[in-house]
């Protein structure tokens, strides 16, 4: 794992009285997107805040470029760091804000117009180019968030660190300026690492995924692999929109020998390339049962609707099988109310089986 | 309870945050008050509830005007976007505080109070402090505190917009469940569609302090009333692309052509734009094309993966009348081979297609059918 | 560093040893030496000093042979000493509650939107802008018998005081003292009360309003709860300044008449320049710094269990 990259390793941070972070390994190569993704609260913004040097590491070390970075302080390091909380200074305008770490000392003068320039090409990019004179104050969430995002990426960085860049934004834009930056990261040819708690944005930009689960990395692969073979039970649940679904019950075998998933108020063979990779007796496993994969209509179990809800090109279905809640995602437009029995039919092709103590794939 | 809103504007000195706005939500129904940053959701929200005074036009709760009382008189309830617990309060107290300020007797606040928490699954922490919640359970102490005295209206603001993805669907599914069950005429506001489009029964789509559409989520969906909500609406948005319209209804674009279709017979021919959704767009694997189909051909710009489908940003060959390159993106089932640079041909028929006027942006075929009426 | 080199093969190192220490372990505590030098110095080394001389005989400048807890029964045996505490008790008892009233109301107001608020908040800070000498001096003149301009026109118009100074009755001088410091620190409160208010967040308020709260309700309910963090800090801190008053006295009265208007910190300067019994006045000093560690504590304690501060 040498490259001339961003690379953690083995990096660790405790906090007294509550669970720590890590160790965790992570490697980011030029112009690739990592993402790290997790439930809020697992320690993500400590991790961007270890690499910019804002917090200090226990144990392990920051690699970028082959240099190992616990020596230098913040200003030293070359990190473009975007905060969650945008951190805007509020005496300075929008366009000030942007341009302040273009001025900061050491850094290369840029001419007046050149230095203007470069900014309202960012501010224009992200929609906010009639803003620039505005403070901060006079500025929805949205917009803040779209003048920390510009400071961030107005630099000439070595990293960057995007934490939560557009999480406020509206979906017309999010998807505009998720593909723009990812454009813009891969030209650049440096490591960026985007951190976000929403695990589809995390599938939908990176090259690879960072799955971060109390303080450890649980996952750490191309966002194929995370979708459709996640590791544990933990990145199942965040994974999917809706999230797969997880039912508890057991490894039997069947009439014909072959083993299948018995839970409460289901039965089902497995696939044969399942089946085949599944040794030994009897177990407790987890069921990993994708929304898309079941449709109404059909025998493979009985549910109970709980709620509807239509999206225009697909609806979510929330039914119970028994007092499990599951989510159906289905192209059928029909309206199913409340309460309402529905049979539904399960493509076997896509279960994922966990261990149950372990909560591990299997 | 039905609620309406009647010509309510709202200026801050010569400043127009929202214009002439006339909405109606029926009884036990969910409105929803969907737009960009800045578009005047949140005004209108604060004038239904009374923070904010109307500068012109009435609000009728069940025809009864109420823009002149204060918020307590009006019996409304909302959920803020931070929750706005107190925070010095258990689970219980903050939920019990509405029947406390209104002298309510103690069994009966407990009675009430405790069939709340039952509801909202909150039995189990009635005694903690709310700072210590989960978001999500923060938001559900807040949503009880709204439900705890039966009020006739009651308001969402944003109210799932700090939370994890993962708290987010399921507190969309128990609010709109709630809502039904107990026929709650609400009304939320959203920036994001997906949220609007989920939950509520009847949208209204604002920008820039104008209404651009009312209607239910199908009709925003499959007939969008202009170009601005065919591109709020739906992930991600909708492609527009510069055509020319026959008498005979025949679509002609730079490089692809759609036969005349009954959809299209009737209007004056011209220069128009078409709205493809990007799910209505099928990656050919071969050099198929033929009858009814037309045939957009590029260079996959970017791939993004979105678990059990791909959206593809496509750079198409023919450029767009000022020669800059021009985008579609196309929602196709994952995971796709296809990476950036790979050559593919993207095929649509003109069923779903909408026709917008390339100058006012405004939809052509006001009556065009519904996705669910063609299906039946 | 060292244990993570063979695996990544190249790790370089630091550019520089200067810029290497520069972020050491050890560089927050040598940027914060000078300042913890000078503490010592100027704070620490006096306080233990002090603590020394209270167990010495010291008396016109020479500090003697060791006296053990001499100091202390001496002072404890002295009526004086337990005279002055009763003053002090009561001018905090007084003054402190009165100036949280009325700065609570005072800041109520301000945050209603009123006229002129911008141009009334800068007379707000006069009073704690002044020196104390000056405040005095005002005062002084201000009740000082049938000239001064307070005394004659409220005081002996009512019948309250004839022909003398609010500051040479026996009866009246320490409540007088007591209404020069709530003159005196009132707006402050106020100011702060005001600031506190103003960084509440809006929404609760808003949500209370809808809840159908009036505003004693949101006042007694959400207000004063919210604001308990800052209110418990003022109070201690104004406790503590309350009780240590010395400029004000010295100017005003003296401590007299008599010794009516003597609190701890008048007679402390008493023992030291007009006896000239250094350790009297040292042990005085380490039994005030005892009780206000003991109350202190408490009061944290109090804070900390039942409104949830800290």
């Amino acid at each position: 794992m040498t490259h001339e990259g961003l690379i953690l390793s083995d990096l660790a941070r405790r906090f007294s009285g509550e669970a720590g972070i890590g160790p965790l390994g992570l490697d980011i190569r030029p112009g690739e997107i990592v993402a790290l993704t997790g439930p809020s609260g697992t320690g993500k913004t400590t991790v961007c805040r270890m690499i910019s040097g804002l917090e200090r590491p226990d144990a392990g070390e920051v690699v970028l470029g082959g240099r190992a970075l616990s020596a230098l302080p913040v200003q030293a390091r070359g990190v473009a760091h975007m905060f969650e909380s945008y951190a805007l200074y509020s005496h300075l305008s929008v366009a000030q804000n942007v341009a302040f770490p273009l001025l900061a000392p050491g850094k290369p003068r840029l001419g007046r117009d050149a230095l203007a320039a470069r900014v309202q090409e960012l501010l224009d990019v992200a929609q906010i180019g009639h803003l620039g004179a505005r403070k901060p104050g006079a500025l929805s969430g949205g917009q803040k968030q779209r003048v920390a995002l510009c400071r961030c990426l107005v630099q000439d960085a070595a990293v960057f660190l995007l934490d939560e860049p557009i999480s406020h934004l509206d979906a017309k834009l999010r998807n505009e300026l998720r593909g723009w930056i990812r454009r813009r990261q891969t030209a650049l040819g440096v490591p960026t690492l985007w951190s976000t708690p929403d695990a589809m944005e995390a599938l939908s930009v990176a090259d690879r995924v960072a799955v971060m689960i109390d303080g450890r990395i649980a996952q750490f692969a191309a966002p194929e692999e995370v979708y459709f073979r996640p590791a544990t039970t933990e990145v199942a649940r965040l994974v999917g929109d809706p999230a797969m679904n997880l039912v508890e019950g057991r490894l039997e075998a069947r009439d014909g020998g072959a083993p299948g998933f018995r839970g409460k108020g289901i039965d089902l063979a497995l696939p044969g390339d399942l089946a085949a990779r599944l040794s030994g007796g009897p177990r407790d496993v987890v069921l990993g049962l994708r929304p898309s994969a079941m449709s109404p209509g059909g025998r493979d179990a009985s549910l109970k609707v709980y709620a509807w809800e239509p999206f225009g090109k697909h609806a979510i279905i929330t039914a119970m099988l028994e007092d499990t809640m599951l989510r159906l995602k289905t192209p059928r437009l029909d309206r199913f109310e409340a309460n309402q029995e529905i049979g539904v039919t399960i493509d076997p092709a896509g279960l994922v089986l966990f261990d149950a103590t372990t909560r591990r794939a299997l | 309870m039905s609620l309406d809103l009647q010509g309510v504007a709202k200026s801050y000195g010569d400043v127009a945050a929202v214009h002439a706005l006339d909405l109606h939500c029926p009884t036990g129904q969910m409105l929803g008050l969907l737009g960009p940053s800045g578009c005047g959701k949140s005004t209108t929200l604060k004038m239904i509830a009374g923070i904010e005074e109307v500068s012109a036009g009435r609000i009728l709760f069940s025809g009864r005007e109420v823009q002149a009382l204060p918020p307590g008189a009006r019996n409304i309830a909302m959920v803020f976007e931070d929750y706005a617990l107190y925070a010095h309060l258990s689970v219980f107290e903050n939920i019990a505080f509405p029947l406390r300020v209104r002298g309510t007797p103690k069994p009966e606040v407990a009675g009430k109070v405790g069939a709340i928490l039952k509801l909202l699954r909150l039995d189990g922490i009635a005694g903690e402090k709310v700072r210590k919640l989960s978001g999500g359970a923060q938001q559900r102490v807040s949503i009880g505190r709204a439900l705890v005295r039966n009020p006739e209206v009651i308001v969402f603001d944003e109210p799932l917009s700090h939370l994890d993805a993962d708290q987010k669907v399921e507190l969309r599914t128990e609010i709109k469940r709630l809502q039904q069950l107990q026929g709650l005429t609400s009304i939320l506001v959203t920036h994001d569609q997906t949220e609007a489009i989920a939950m509520c029964d009847v949208i209204a789509v604002m920008n820039a302090g104008e209404l651009q559409q009312l209607g239910s989520p199908q009709e925003l969906y499959d007939r969008p009333a202009n170009t601005f909500v065919a591109q709020f609406i739906g992930e991600p948005p909708m492609n527009l692309l510069a055509a020319e319209l026959a008498p005979d209804g025949r679509l002609t674009g730079p490089d692809w052509r759609l036969p005349p279709a009954a959809a299209r017979a009737g209007l004056t021919g011209g220069p128009v734009t078409a709205g493809l959704r990007p799910e209505a767009l099928r990656l050919l694997r071969d050099e198929t094309g033929g009858d009814g189909l037309a045939v957009l051909a590029g260079r996959v710009a970017f791939r993004e993966h979105r678990g059990d489908t791909d959206i593809l940003l496509v750079a198409l060959d023919a450029p767009g009348p000022d020669g800059a390159e021009l985008h579609v993106s196309a929602d196709v089932p994952g995971p796709s081979p296809l990476r950036q640079g790979d050559r593919v041909r993207l095929g649509f028929d003109g069923s779903r297609l909408c026709l917008f006027d390339p100058v006012t942006g405004r939809n052509l075929q006001a009556d065009a059918p519904l996705a669910t009426e063609a299906a039946a | 560093m060292t244990d993570i080199t063979p695996r990544l093969g190249t790790v370089a190192a630091p550019p520089g040893a200067g810029s290497y220490h520069r972020e050491s372990r050890w560089y927050p505590y040598a940027l914060i030496a000078p300042t913890m030098l000078t503490l010592t110095v100027v704070a620490l080394v006096p306080f233990l000093y002090m603590g020394w001389i209270s167990l010495h005989e010291a008396r016109y400048g020479q500090v003697g042979a060791f006296a053990g807890l001499e100091n202390y029964r001496k002072l404890l045996g002295d009526p004086r000493f337990w005279n002055s505490m009763s003053v002090a008790g009561l001018f905090v008892a007084i003054a402190v509650p009165v100036e949280f009233m009325l700065g609570l109301i005072g800041a109520l107001v301000l945050s209603q939107k009123i006229r002129f608020r911008s141009v009334l908040i800068p007379f707000l800070f006069i009073p704690s802008m002044m020196a104390p000498i000056i405040v005095g001096l005002v005062w002084k003149t201000m009740l000082a018998g049938s000239w001064g301009f307070f005394s004659y026109n409220i005081l002996e118009r009512f019948g309250i005081l004839q022909g003398s100074s609010v500051f040479a009755s026996p009866d009246l001088a320490l409540y007088g003292l007591i209404f020069v410091d709530i003159w005196e620190w009132t707006p402050f409160m106020v100011l702060t009360f005001f600031a506190g208010m103003q960084a509440l967040p809006a929404n609760p308020f808003w949500a209370a309003q809808v809840d159908g709260a009036n505003p004693v309700q949101i006042f007694f309910r959400l207000t004063l709860p919210m604001l308990a963090p800052l209110l418990v800090v003022i109070g201690l801190i104004r406790t503590i300044d309350a009780f240590k008053v010395y400029d004000t006295i010295y100017i005003l009265t003296n401590g007299g008449p008599g010794i009516t208007t003597e609190s701890p910190s008048v007679l402390g300067y008493k023992y030291t320049f007009d006896f000239w019994e250094i350790g009297t006045a040292s042990a005085l000093a380490v039994v005030i710094w005892l009780l206000f560690f003991v109350f202190c504590n408490i009061f944290y304690q109090i804070a900390k269990r039942r409104l949830n501060v800290f």
